[in-house]
C-alpha cells in the first residue's frame, strides 16, 4: 500500500534523468541512439498590446516524460541511420499527434496505447521507405523501445530487444520481453532457458523497425516515488546480469552515477557492442 | 447555433478542424482622438503541447518540429477604467493573469463539448476571478487608493466549441455566415435598467448610466458570465471595447464582416470608422476566423 507521499506527482526538478551512449570496445561505429524529453503545454502569443510578455511564465505543466532507445542493425551507416530515423519519427509523431495524455489511466487509455503503437509503426514505415530508396539494397533496421511516464503510470512500447526495467524501490521488474528468436524458442519450450545466452539466435531479432516484421508490444506499469526506470541496448545486458543491475540501482546516488557505473561494468567485461543506458529516477519527497 | 440550408457535404467541411495556418487572426488597439492614453489591452495566443529535449544522442533535434497540435486558441480584450495609469495597469494585469492561468492551470481541454464541460466553464470563471483578485490586491497595495478596474472578455476556442467569459461591457460577437449574434450582454447600469424595464431601450445610449459598469474586474463586484457556442468554418468572431460600439452599430459591423477580406483588413476598417466619427474612447478590435480555403476566385 502506497503512502500519499509515495504517489504524489513529482515536480520537474524532482526527476533525475540521465542518458549516455558508448561505442564499446569492438565495434567501429555507434549505431545506438537515445532521447530523453519532456512534453509540456505551452502558450505562444500570436498578437498582443501587452508591452512585454517575456516575464510571463508561458511554459505550462508537464504532460509526460519520454525516454527512448534505438539500437541500429546492419552494416556501414545503415544501422545508425535506421536508429536515428526511428527516433526522429517517433518523437515527431508524439509532438504532433499525441493528444490523449489526459486519458492515461482512464477507460480511454486504449487511445493513448494505440497512439504509441501508431507512432512506432510510422517509424517502421519511414525506415522501410528509406531503405527502399537507397541505391544499395542493404538491410536497414533498428530496435525501438520508448517509455512514456504520465504520472503515476509508465507506458512502454517495444520492438526488438532493447530493454526497459523498472525498480520499484524493492524489486527489479523487466518490463519488456526480448523479441529475439532465441527468446521465442525458450518461450515455446524448444530451448532450455540456461542455454539462451549461448544460442546463436540470442541476438537475432524476430521483430524489428524496418525489418520483415514489426510487432509493437505495449505495456503499462505503476510508478512510485523512489523508483528507477532503466532503458538499455543489449550492449549492456550481454555483459551485466539483472541482479547486478539491481545492486547498482540500490547503490546509486544519481541517474548519472548509475549510468556510468553500469557502462564501466560492460566495458570492463569486453564492451562487445554499442552500449546505451538511460536512467530516470523520481526522488522520494524530501522534508518541506 | 445552426446554419440552415446546408447540404451534408458543406456541413462536413464546415466543422472540419482548421490547421494553425488556416486561422486568420488579428488585433488592433488605438487611443482614439480624445483620450490621452490607451487603457485597453488585447491578447491572442495559442495553447499547444511542446516537446523539450532534455538529453539526446541525435545530431539535429533543432530541425524536428517539436511543437504539438493546438489545444486551444485564446483571445481577450480588457478595457481599463480609472484615471492616470491605474486603468491601463488593471487591464494589463488582468490580461497577464488570464494568460498565466491558461498556461499553468487550464487542462480540461478534452472535456470541451462533453457532459463534463462544466469543468471548462468553471475553469474560465476561475481564471477571470483570479484576475479580479490580482487587480484588487494591486489596487490595495498602492499608496494612493485610486479605483483600479477593467472589463475583461475572454474567448477560448477548443474546436468546434467557442467559450466566452465576460465581466463588464467589452463585447464578443459571432457572425455565423448569415447573422451577427452579440454573445455578451453589457454589464452596465444602463443595460440593467433596460432589462428591468426602468429605462426604454431607445433611451439607453443617451443615459448617463450607459457606460457605468455594474460588474468589473477589480471593482466592488465581478459577476463573470460564461457562454458556449459552436464555431463554424464560415463563422467570424469579433471582440471589441466600447470605443468601437459607441460609434459603430451592429448592422454596420455585420455589413463589414460580410465583405471582409482578412481579419487585419476588418480591424483597420472598423477602427478607422470609429475614428472618423470622433474616436471618443480607446478603440480595440480583435477578429478571428478560420475560413475554408477555396479554389474559386477571391
Amino acid at each position: 500500500m502506497s503512502t500519499t507521499a509515495e504517489i504524489r506527482r513529482p515536480r520537474d526538478d524532482e526527476r533525475d534523468l540521465f542518458g549516455l551512449t558508448h561505442i564499446g570496445k569492438v565495434r567501429k561505429e555507434n549505431q545506438d541512439h537515445f532521447l530523453i524529453c519532456t512534453v509540456h503545454s505551452q502558450v505562444t502569443v500570436d498578437a498582443t498590446s501587452l508591452p512585454n510578455t517575456d516575464h510571463l511564465d508561458l511554459r505550462g505543466p508537464r504532460l509526460a516524460t519520454i525516454g527512448l532507445v534505438a539500437d541500429g542493425v546492419g552494416g556501414s551507416d545503415s544501422g545508425g541511420d535506421a536508429s536515428r530515423l526511428a527516433a526522429e519519427t517517433v518523437i515527431r509523431f508524439v509532438a504532433s499527434t499525441l493528444r490523449s495524455y489526459d486519458h492515461a489511466g482512464s477507460a480511454n487509455e486504449d487511445e493513448l496505447m494505440q497512439s504509441l503503437t501508431d507512432g512506432v509503426l510510422q517509424a517502421h514505415d519511414v525506415v522501410r521507405a528509406e531503405a527502399a530508396a537507397r541505391a544499395d539494397t542493404k538491410p536497414m533496421a533498428t530496435t525501438l523501445t520508448l517509455c512514456m511516464g504520465v504520472w503515476p503510470w509508465m507506458y512502454v512500447v517495444q520492438v526488438g530487444d532493447s530493454r526497459c526495467y523498472y525498480h520499484d524501490g524493492e524489486t527489479l521488474h523487466q518490463v519488456t520481453h526480448d523479441q529475439t528468436i532465441a527468446q521465442h524458442l525458450v518461450d515455446a519450450g524448444a530451448l532450455p532457458k540456461e542455454r539462451l545466452s549461448s544460442s546463436p539466435f540470442n541476438h537475432v531479432l524476430m521483430s524489428a523497425i524496418g525489418g520483415e516484421e514489426a510487432t509493437p508490444q505495449v505495456s503499462r506499469i505503476d510508478l512510485r516515488r523512489g523508483g528507477t526506470a532503466l532503458l538499455c541496448s543489449d550492449g549492456l545486458t550481454r555483459h551485466v546480469t539483472d541482479s547486478e543491475i539491481t545492486a547498482q540501482i540500490r547503490a546509486a546516488t544519481s541517474s548519472k552515477s548509475l549510468c556510468h557505473a553500469l557502462l564501466d561494468l560492460a566495458l570492463e567485461r569486453g564492451g562487445h557492442d554499442n552500449i546505451t543506458i538511460l536512467a530516470a529516477r523520481t526522488l522520494l519527497p524530501g522534508p518541506k | 447555433m445552426t446554419v440552415a440550408n446546408m447540404n451534408a457535404m458543406n456541413a462536413t467541411a464546415e466543422i472540419q478542424r482548421p490547421s494553425d495556418e488556416e486561422r486568420d487572426m488579428y488585433g488592433l488597439t488605438h487611443p482614439g482622438k480624445v483620450r490621452k492614453d490607451n487603457q485597453d489591452h488585447f491578447l491572442i495566443c495559442t495553447v499547444h503541447p511542446q516537446v523539450t529535449v532534455d538529453v539526446t544522442s541525435l545530431p539535429n533535434v533543432d530541425d524536428l518540429p517539436l511543437r504539438g497540435s493546438r489545444l486551444a486558441t485564446v483571445a481577450l480584450v480588457a478595457d481599463g477604467v480609472g484615471g492616470s495609469d491605474s486603468g491601463s495597469d488593471a487591464a494589463r494585469l488582468a490580461a497577464e493573469t488570464v494568460a498565466r492561468y491558461v498556461s499553468s492551470t487550464l487542462r480540461s481541454y478534452h472535456t470541451a463539448g462533453s457532459a463534463s464541460e462544466d469543468l471548462m466553464m468553471q475553469a474560465l470563471e476561475d481564471a477571470v476571478l483570479q484576475a479580479h483578485d490580482v487587480v484588487r490586491a494591486e489596487g490595495a497595495a498602492r499608496a494612493e487608493p485610486k479605483p483600479m478596474a477593467t472589463t475583461l472578455t475572454v474567448c477560448l476556442v477548443v474546436w468546434p466549441w467557442l467559450y466566452v467569459v465576460q465581466v463588464g461591457d467589452s463585447r464578443a460577437y459571432y457572425f455565423d455566415g448569415t447573422t451577427l449574434h452579440q454573445v455578451t450582454r453589457d454589464q452596465t447600469v444602463g443595460q440593467h435598467l433596460v432589462d428591468t424595464g426602468a429605462l426604454p431601450q431607445e433611451r439607453l445610449s443617451a443615459s448617463p448610466f450607459h457606460s457605468v459598469l455594474a460588474s468589473a474586474i477589480g471593482g466592488p463586484k465581478a459577476a463573470p458570465r460564461v457562454s458556449r457556442l459552436e464555431f463554424r468554418r464560415s463563422g467570424t468572431l469579433l471582440l471589441c471595447s466600447d470605443g468601437l460600439t459607441r460609434h459603430v452599430t451592429n448592422d454596420e459591423i455585420a455589413a463589414h464582416i460580410r465583405t471582409m477580406t482578412s481579419a487585419e483588413q476588418l480591424c483597420h476598417l472598423l477602427v478607422d470608422l470609429a475614428l472618423e466619427r470622433g474616436g471618443k474612447d480607446n478603440i480595440t478590435v480583435v477578429v478571428g476566423r478560420a475560413p475554408k480555403r477555396t479554389t474559386a476566385t477571391v
